[in-house]
Order: C-alpha cells, then sequence, then structure tokens
C-alpha cells in the first residue's frame, strides 16, 4: 500500500473524477494551506512507457483545470497519507513561492547542441584574488547550472514572455544542455516563431519542444 | 475554445497577497501591458510568418516524457537498497534526513 | 527533418519569396545524445542502487557503499556552498575554506576509489570539466 502523489495545487482544488495512473480515486490531501493530490495504490506502479504517458496526460488534465500547479516527479510516493503530509509540510513555503510562479504558465523544453567541444569558460570571477577553493565552487556551479551566454539573444528576444528559466548541464556531447523555460500558457506558437526567427551562432543548434505542464518549475521536493 | 466548467466553490490561485487585482474570469487573458506598435504588413508576411509547431516525431514526444517525469536533476536522490549475500534487506532513504543547516534555527 | 505546413495566407504571385524559414534542423548524433542523457534518467529513476555485501570481496563492497555515501554527502555539500554562495550569506574567506575543503575531499574519494580498483561509475562519480577518469 502506498499513498502516489501526482502534484502539489493551491487550496481548495478538487480533483474531481479524474483517476489515477492505477485507477485509483484521486484525494485532495491537505498540507498546511496547499493540497497535494495523491491515490492510493497497492503496489508502486512500474516505470513503463505506458505508465509514464499515463501519468503525463494526468498531469495534462490537472494543468487545464486550474491555473498553478507543481507536478510530482514519477514514482513520488509514501506508505500512508500522514507520512506524505509529513514530508512535504516543511516544503510549503518553497512550493507556494513555485506555485505563484508558474501560475497561468506552461513550460517549453529547449535543448542546445554544439559541434565543438566546450571550452573553458572564462569564470564569473568575484576579485582578482580569488583563491583555488573558490575558483573550484565557481567550476561547479558553471557544471551544474551553466550560464550559457549564448542564449542571451534568444532571452532577449523572448523579454517579457520568459517568466524563468531552468538549466540542465549535459555530460552527453553534442548535447550542451537542457533548458525549460516558463512562459505564460498559449505562447507556445509565438515562442517557436521567436526561436526560428533568431540567427544561431555557428556550430549550435537548438530544438524546442512543448507546452508541458510547469515539470521544471516544481521544487526539488516533489521528485 | 469553451472554458472549462467551473464548479462553485473552484478557486483557482493559491491564496496569496497579489499586487494587482486578476479577473475572476475563467478564460486566460494576458498581462495588460503596452504593446509596440505591430510592424508593417509586409515584414509581418515576409519576415515574421506565423510558424506552426511541427508535429513532433513520437519518439521526439517520448522522450520529453520521460526527461519531464524522471528528470530528477542533480543529487537528489539518496536511496540505496542495501543487502547481504544477494538478499535485500535494508531500504536506505538519505533523502529524508537532510535540510540546509541554515535553515534550522528558524 | 519534415518541411513545414504552408501558411494558408493567399500571397499574390508577384511578391518576392519570403526569406528563408529556418527549420529547426538537428543531427542525428543530436538525437542520439538526448536519447542517451534521458535514458540515464530513467535508469536511475527505475530503481535505487543497489549495494550488496560480497562476501567473497567484503573489504571492496564496504569501501564501495563508504565512497558512495561519502561522495553522496560531498554533492550535497558543495550544491548547499554554492547556494551559499549565490545568496551572498557566505563571506569570501569562508567560500574559500569551503571550496578548498570539498576540492580536497573530492580528490580523496577519487584517489581511494582509484586504488582499489572501485570504477567511479560505481559511485556515480561526475568529474565534471575533468571528464571522466576511465
Amino acid at each position: 500500500m502506498a499513498f502516489y502523489l501526482y502534484a502539489i495545487a493551491p487550496a481548495g482544488t478538487k480533483p474531481g473524477r479524474l483517476r489515477g495512473i492505477s485507477a485509483e480515486p484521486l484525494k485532495a490531501l491537505a498540507v498546511d494551506g496547499l493540497v497535494a493530490i495523491a491515490g492510493e495504490v497497492e503496489a508502486l506502479p512500474a516505470a513503463t512507457v505506458d505508465a509514464l504517458q499515463a501519468q503525463d496526460l494526468l498531469i495534462r488534465a490537472l494543468a487545464a483545470r486550474m491555473d498553478a500547479l507543481l507536478p510530482a516527479r514519477f514514482g513520488t510516493q509514501e506508505r500512508s497519507a500522514a507520512a506524505l503530509v509529513a514530508r512535504l509540510e516543511p516544503h510549503v513555503e518553497a512550493f507556494t513561492r513555485a506555485l505563484v510562479e508558474v501560475q497561468g504558465c506552461e513550460q517549453m523544453n529547449l535543448r542546445l547542441f554544439v559541434d565543438a567541444p566546450a571550452r573553458p569558460k572564462p569564470l564569473r570571477r568575484r576579485s582578482p584574488r580569488d583563491g583555488a577553493g573558490t575558483r573550484y565552487l565557481l567550476r561547479a556551479q558553471e557544471r551544474l547550472s551553466p550560464s550559457l551566454p549564448e542564449l542571451d539573444p534568444l532571452r532577449a528576444a523572448l523579454g517579457d514572455l520568459l517568466h524563468a528559466e531552468r538549466v540542465k548541464g549535459s555530460n552527453q556531447p553534442p548535447l550542451r544542455a537542457s533548458v525549460s523555460h516558463l512562459i505564460p500558457r498559449g505562447s507556445a506558437v509565438r515562442y517557436q516563431a521567436l526561436l526560428a526567427g533568431l540567427d544561431r551562432p555557428e556550430g549550435t543548434r537548438w530544438l524546442a519542444t512543448g507546452p508541458f505542464p510547469p515539470y521544471a518549475f516544481a521544487p526539488e521536493a516533489l521528485s | 475554445m469553451s472554458p472549462p466548467k467551473s464548479r462553485l466553490p473552484h478557486p483557482k490561485r493559491p491564496a496569496l497577497p497579489r499586487a494587482a487585482p486578476r479577473s475572476t474570469v475563467v478564460t486566460r487573458a494576458p498581462k495588460p501591458r503596452k504593446r509596440p506598435a505591430p510592424p508593417p504588413l509586409s515584414q509581418r508576411l515576409v519576415g515574421m510568418k506565423p510558424v506552426e509547431p511541427e508535429p513532433l516525431p513520437r519518439e521526439q514526444s517520448l522522450l520529453d516524457v520521460v526527461d519531464n517525469l524522471l528528470n530528477k536533476g542533480v543529487v537528489i536522490s539518496g536511496d540505496a537498497v542495501l543487502g547481504v549475500a544477494d538478499v535485500d534487506l535494508v531500504y536506505l532513504k538519505l533523502s529524508a534526513l537532510l535540510c540546509a543547516a541554515d535553515k534550522l534555527s528558524r | 527533418m519534415t518541411p513545414r505546413k504552408k501558411s494558408t495566407a493567399r500571397a499574390p504571385r508577384t511578391k518576392p519569396k519570403p526569406a528563408v524559414q529556418r527549420v529547426q534542423v538537428i543531427e542525428p548524433a543530436d538525437l542520439t545524445a538526448l536519447r542517451t542523457e534521458i535514458s540515464s534518467w530513467a535508469e536511475q529513476g527505475q530503481s535505487a542502487p543497489r549495494w550488496n555485501a560480497d562476501p567473497d570481496d567484503v573489504q571492496r563492497s564496504v569501501l564501495r557503499l563508504v565512497l558512495a555515501l561519502v561522495e553522496f554527502i560531498r554533492r550535497l555539500l558543495e550544491r548547499q556552498a554554492i547556494r551559499r554562495m549565490e545568496e551572498g550569506s557566505l563571506s569570501a574567506e569562508e567560500t574559500e575554506r569551503v571550496g578548498l575543503a570539498l576540492m580536497r575531499l573530492e580528490e580523496t574519494v577519487h584517489g581511494l576509489a582509484v586504488r582499489f580498483g572501485i570504477n567511479p561509475e560505481e559511485l556515480n562519480l561526475d568529474l565534471g570539466p575533468l571528464g571522466r577518469l576511465m
């Protein structure tokens, strides 16, 4: 038996007649002013293609009914409703901030491909006197969350359309990074148009897909 | 596109202090802001053709589903299954034990 | 990639040809890289990694577990240090000290792994800009 989490939503949200990926009825658990949409399942669902697609469809159905939603990753579950609520409660502040951020928005995924191997980038030095330890942290920061200056023209072109960005660097050349952009709902076509109208730097390619519910903008606590 | 059915009470937003008042209409109205004058017709037809998103090959959309749902980002899960002599005995869940130290005093 | 659908707007024939459309083209290598990257996430997401004490090589098994735990904690520390550095709640001196300590910790874990014949991949180690050791 497990309580399987699908998403966090604002207070008062009701999942209605939607069913979970194991065909279980959905419940709205109160979490300190927010709502956790979860289902009680016999066994943990296996991560098959069908299960993943079913969860994606369910999240889309939920996202269509409400302005703000934080999807959980596949397989987020606890032994009981109480355990799930206890796990989520310490993060309510972060969830609330995230809900405000994603309100009325959806996500585009942008992948950046680069032919040439990445040259070591000039570090974001804070002062010329940065020691080895500081440089180590700066390198780690750049590795975990690359700043990707090559996307600046796109960011400028998007302007107000771009509400937030998340970047995941990659070790699989030619894939350089996977970027998620938070844009107002309904602006995916405009996003693609702006992207198509830009000159790409030589030897780089990008591919935008979407729109999706705002998976990448859900706090880490929902992983 | 017809708006989704609304049931009362059906609040859609978190109850938070808000800077600007929002309309309660279900259709998603864009934020009111100054828009620049639209470009002349010739430019609109030639340089700014409306682009329809290309229908995704099936594999591409599956990649996105997997990436969105399974990618936990860097170093989140400290879970491991511990065992001896090929027998799984203990499920170790490190993520539950750790939180940022500078937040402890709050 | 297949060409885009033509727009249904009627354009008079005397109009000059529109500018070449920038189609989103990616290479086969791109798709392969994307697939590899995402399937590695998929594998990690499927089940928790298993550690099993091998009675025939207990020393190596124990060391593998210890190093994997230390590396996990080290990465958490590193991410938290970066967060604090970004927030500005670490002084320059603290940043330098923490950075040095994490750097030495990473070198130590690596050194031990290599010395005992443990593949860093088994610890899920990522050397970042230095690339993979093996």
